[in-house]
């Protein structure tokens, strides 16, 4: 099930809401909250339900065996080690153990096959929050003996459990135990989920259709503009998409009582490659420096070891993104302009007016996509070939104009979608002009749902054509 | 104490008081629209076929152990929800619409073109295909060495009617896409019949239909024409009049583009003249249906919205045409629709025509060609169809 589908928007959700407030006692609506995210999770692949839950009772009880053990012993060094390489061998068998044995064949050139499975749901998601979770249960930050009941519906809501954000538990337990379930937060969450779906189908999922007429193109077939306008296409799909999805997730746990974390921040604005990634997956970097960064010495060593821990980070940042070596790459990528900013650029970057420095920042990021976008490091190149009008590609043709015009105002809207604005502007609206902006609203949510609606719609021609 | 007038107050609390109004009709709305849509969804009857997507629709799923350990249940249960949903052609008219106003000109692979034409874009076909494709039909060519092998295939209205595309419709010509195919298949023996400027000379004219994808009678007619010089028959022995069966066509385009209120199609059916030379009493022999009529044309199709399967009732894995012609020749036809509506013309000229739809037909052709004695082969397909159906090469390779 996704957020963005009818029998979730109108039968699951109202559902589960409605046992939310017809039960009063904090204890019964957590015991709905994780029945229906069983039911959530078992929707897309029943088995995998089972892992799960063996999941999240094993890194509770880890959790619990570490705070009675004594700090810093050698005890609970071996209980953290060992609690971390289950979680890390669950996630490396599922996600990346394809990847492995390509690279090792690829380097000994042995033929070995890798067991094809489906990820299962969130996997790379609830991991690390178990790893976050048992990692501070070590340092003593928190006292992780809350009961198995509210961890698990922490960790398993379904609101949070597909795409993040990757809150710590500890904020979301005692939110559990006492939820701030209220109309108002129904309402304020109902707002959010709205905004949420409209990003992801009015905007995400109508601009990947040019995303995927450029990747169809032969490379000799692709004019620079046509290149620049699929990549921007990608851009805008990923961003619409994710945050999209984040904002639903917020607006879904709000709506229960639950004030989930911040994931994006309108990272197309951001000023600087450092400030984009204060921006894009916030919850994600969080983690990355909270328990990878810090714990290897963050920036408080030497040069050489800061650069060192800057370049592990984000290889496995990438590397979380995917099991490719392009998606290292692009953290890598990342790493290294880190670096730049932070010894070199920032002091110029400065200087320089805030147009300048959008257009400095989101050049890079744009680099960043065609690395993570491409399957392979020969098509990234050769997208960049085209980007850039390498000599076969011409500057722009008119398979370049059609698509730039039958899908300019949707661009446009892309465009400022990105900014602060559109926010900012409905807010306004909603003080000023209250019933024009909730007439306003519901149109544009019956605009989804026949967005919704037609993306089931499938023309069966030829068998009997 | 007199109590503060509206303007004196906070104004922060009037703001507060507003975004409240908002927050409550929202939620308000919303909750009457979801319990709206359940309510609909469970007291109206389900549908069980969608004309506009040529489907049936699915029904309440079956609640079985296996179905829910394995996912079926919940994507049926999807998909019910889906196809049941209250309203459905409405929302997706809703869609399509909101879609061509932000400037969208092709939805589904169909381009929304002038004078109300549809056009279906045209397949591109991958290496790995074409040199199948070629290969069996070499090898096939080159067991029966002693016959006449035509090949024709048609180019579709995005080619030959490319002035009415959108401006710069990036659609590929399929003339040269065909006439490389032909220049291949030449060398090993095949007789290409190239249609790409005959109907070129009448692109003014009717000669596909504006919502179908497939040609008008009148473009088979002129494609005729055209392939009777190359295979040895004469057009001019038989006049026609065109009679047109029904005005209010709605085609495959329609429904795959999501679009309403196009402007309605007309077929027409040509029905030899008095006063030509008689053609011939035909029986046509529904081989998979074991009947036997003597008329190509099932006017049942046309109260439904097929209306095209007026042509032989649509497509069927073997149809035998004979007819009592003097000379003893015998065809082997295969074909995709587009020779649906061909077809009659070649009628008077074959003692036997055995009509073969590669994508229906799972005996073995060899058998096929020695049992019926067959002297003649043609390959008659729209570009569309040819380059993208395996089933042809499949065939042909046995």
């Amino acid at each position: 099930m996704t957020f963005s589908s009818l029998i979730f928007i109108f039968a699951f959700l109202p559902a589960v809401l409605l046992l939310y407030g017809l039960v009063r006692p904090a204890r019964a609506r957590t015991v709905i909250m994780i029945a229906a995210s069983l039911i959530f999770y078992a929707w897309g692949n029943p088995v995998y339900v089972i892992l799960l839950v063996l999941s999240t009772v094993f890194n509770y009880y880890a959790g619990c065996d570490l705070a009675e053990t004594e700090r810093g012993s050698r005890l609970q060094q071996r209980i953290f080690v060992a609690a971390v390489i289950v979680n890390l061998l669950i996630l490396g068998y599922f996600k990346y153990c394809g990847f492995l044995v390509g690279t090792v064949n690829a380097l000994l050139k042995t033929s070995f096959s890798a067991p094809e499975m489906p990820l299962p749901l969130g996997l790379s998601f609830f991991t690390f929050k178990a790893i976050a979770w048992i990692a501070d249960a070590r340092s003593g930050k928190i006292n992780p003996r809350c009961g198995l009941l509210w961890f698990a519906a922490s960790i398993m809501m379904f609101p949070t459990i597909s795409m993040g954000p990757i809150d710590r538990m500890q904020d979301i337990v005692p939110q559990m135990r006492r939820p701030d379930f209220s109309i108002a937060n129904v309402e304020k969450g109902l707002v959010l989920f709205i905004v949420g779906l409209i990003k992801k189908v009015l905007l995400a999922d109508n601009i990947v259709d040019l995303y995927n007429s450029f990747r169809a193109l032969p490379v000799g077939k692709v004019s620079v503009l046509m290149a620049w306008l699929g990549m921007a296409a990608f851009a805008f799909q990923l961003y619409f998409d994710f945050s999209g999805y984040s904002d639903m997730a917020k607006g879904i746990s709000l709506m229960f009582g639950i004030r989930a974390g911040d994931n994006f921040d309108h990272p197309y604005t951001a000023v600087s490659v450092t400030d984009f990634w204060r921006r894009w997956h916030i919850s994600l970097s969080r983690w990355f420096r909270d328990y990878i960064y810090i714990p290897l010495g963050g920036n408080r060593v030497t040069v050489g070891r800061h650069v060192r821990n800057i370049l592990i980070v984000w290889a496995l940042t990438g590397l979380w993104h995917g099991a490719a070596w392009t998606y290292v790459a692009w953290g890598v990528y990342y790493g290294l302009v880190l670096l730049l900013e932070k010894y070199f650029l920032i002091k110029i970057l400065e200087k320089l007016p805030k147009p300048v420095r959008i257009l400095y920042t989101m050049f890079i990021v744009m680099i960043g996509w065609v690395f993570f976008s491409s399957r392979s490091f020969a098509e990234a190149a050769a997208t960049c070939g085209a980007l850039f009008g390498g000599g076969m590609h011409s500057f722009a043709d008119s398979r370049a104009l059609y698509y730039l015009r039958t899908n300019l105002l949707l661009l446009v809207f892309c465009v400022l979608g990105s900014t602060a604005w559109p926010f900012r502007f409905y807010t306004w609206t909603q003080k000023k002009y209250p019933v024009i902006s909730a007439v306003g609203t519901v149109l544009l949510t019956f605009l989804a749902v026949a967005f919704m609606v037609y993306s089931t719609y499938q023309p069966f021609l030829y068998a009997a054509f | 104490m007199k109590k503060k007038t509206r303007s004196q107050q906070d104004p922060a609390q009037t703001e507060q008081e507003k975004v409240c109004i908002f927050r409550h009709i929202l939620l308000g709305a919303c909750v009457l629209f979801t319990v709206l849509m359940l309510l609909l969804f469970i007291v109206l009857p389900d549908n069980s076929f969608s004309e506009m997507e040529n489907r049936s629709l699915e029904g309440i799923p079956s609640f079985d152990r296996t179905d829910l350990l394995n996912g079926s249940f919940m994507k049926n249960a999807e998909k019910w929800a889906a196809d049941q949903f209250p309203g459905r052609t409405g929302w997706v008219r809703i869609r399509t619409e909101t879609a061509r106003i932000a400037g969208q000109n092709r939805i589904g692979g169909v381009y929304i073109c002038d004078g109300g034409y549809l056009m279906e874009e045209a397949v591109q076909p991958d290496e790995e295909f074409l040199s199948r494709l070629v290969q069996n039909l070499t090898v096939f060519r080159a067991n029966h060495q002693d016959m006449n092998f035509y090949m024709m295939i048609a180019p579709t209205a995005v080619t030959v009617l490319r002035d009415k595309l959108p401006a710069n419709a990036p659609a590929e010509d399929q003339n040269a896409l065909i006439r490389d195919f032909y220049s291949t298949m030449q060398l090993v023996g095949y007789t290409p019949i190239d249609v790409g400027d005959v109907l070129a000379a009448k692109k003014d004219e009717y000669i596909y239909y504006r919502t179908d994808h497939h040609w008008t009678t009148y473009g088979a007619y002129n494609a005729f024409r055209h392939a009777a010089g190359i295979m040895g028959l004469d057009p001019d022995s038989v006049y026609y009049n065109a009679l047109a069966v029904t005005a209010d066509f709605n085609g495959t385009l329609s429904g795959k583009s999501c679009t309403f209120g196009n402007e309605e199609d007309v077929i027409s059916v040509w029905f030899p003249q008095d006063g030509s030379q008689p053609a011939a009493n035909y029986v046509v022999e529904y081989v998979d249906r074991q009947m036997k009529t003597t008329t190509f044309y099932d006017e049942t199709f046309l109260t439904q919205k097929d209306k095209y399967s007026v042509f032989f009732g649509g497509n069927h894995a073997l149809v035998r045409i004979k007819s009592p012609t003097a000379e003893n020749r015998r065809l082997l036809v295969l074909k995709d629709s587009y020779a649906n509506c061909f077809l009659p013309f070649l009628a008077q000229y074959y003692r036997q025509i055995d009509i073969v739809d590669p994508r229906y037909y799972t005996e073995n052709l060899e058998t096929l060609i020695a049992t019926d004695g067959i002297d003649e082969v043609l390959l008659l397909y729209n570009a569309n169809t040819f380059f993208s159906d395996s089933s042809l090469a499949g065939l042909v390779a046995q």
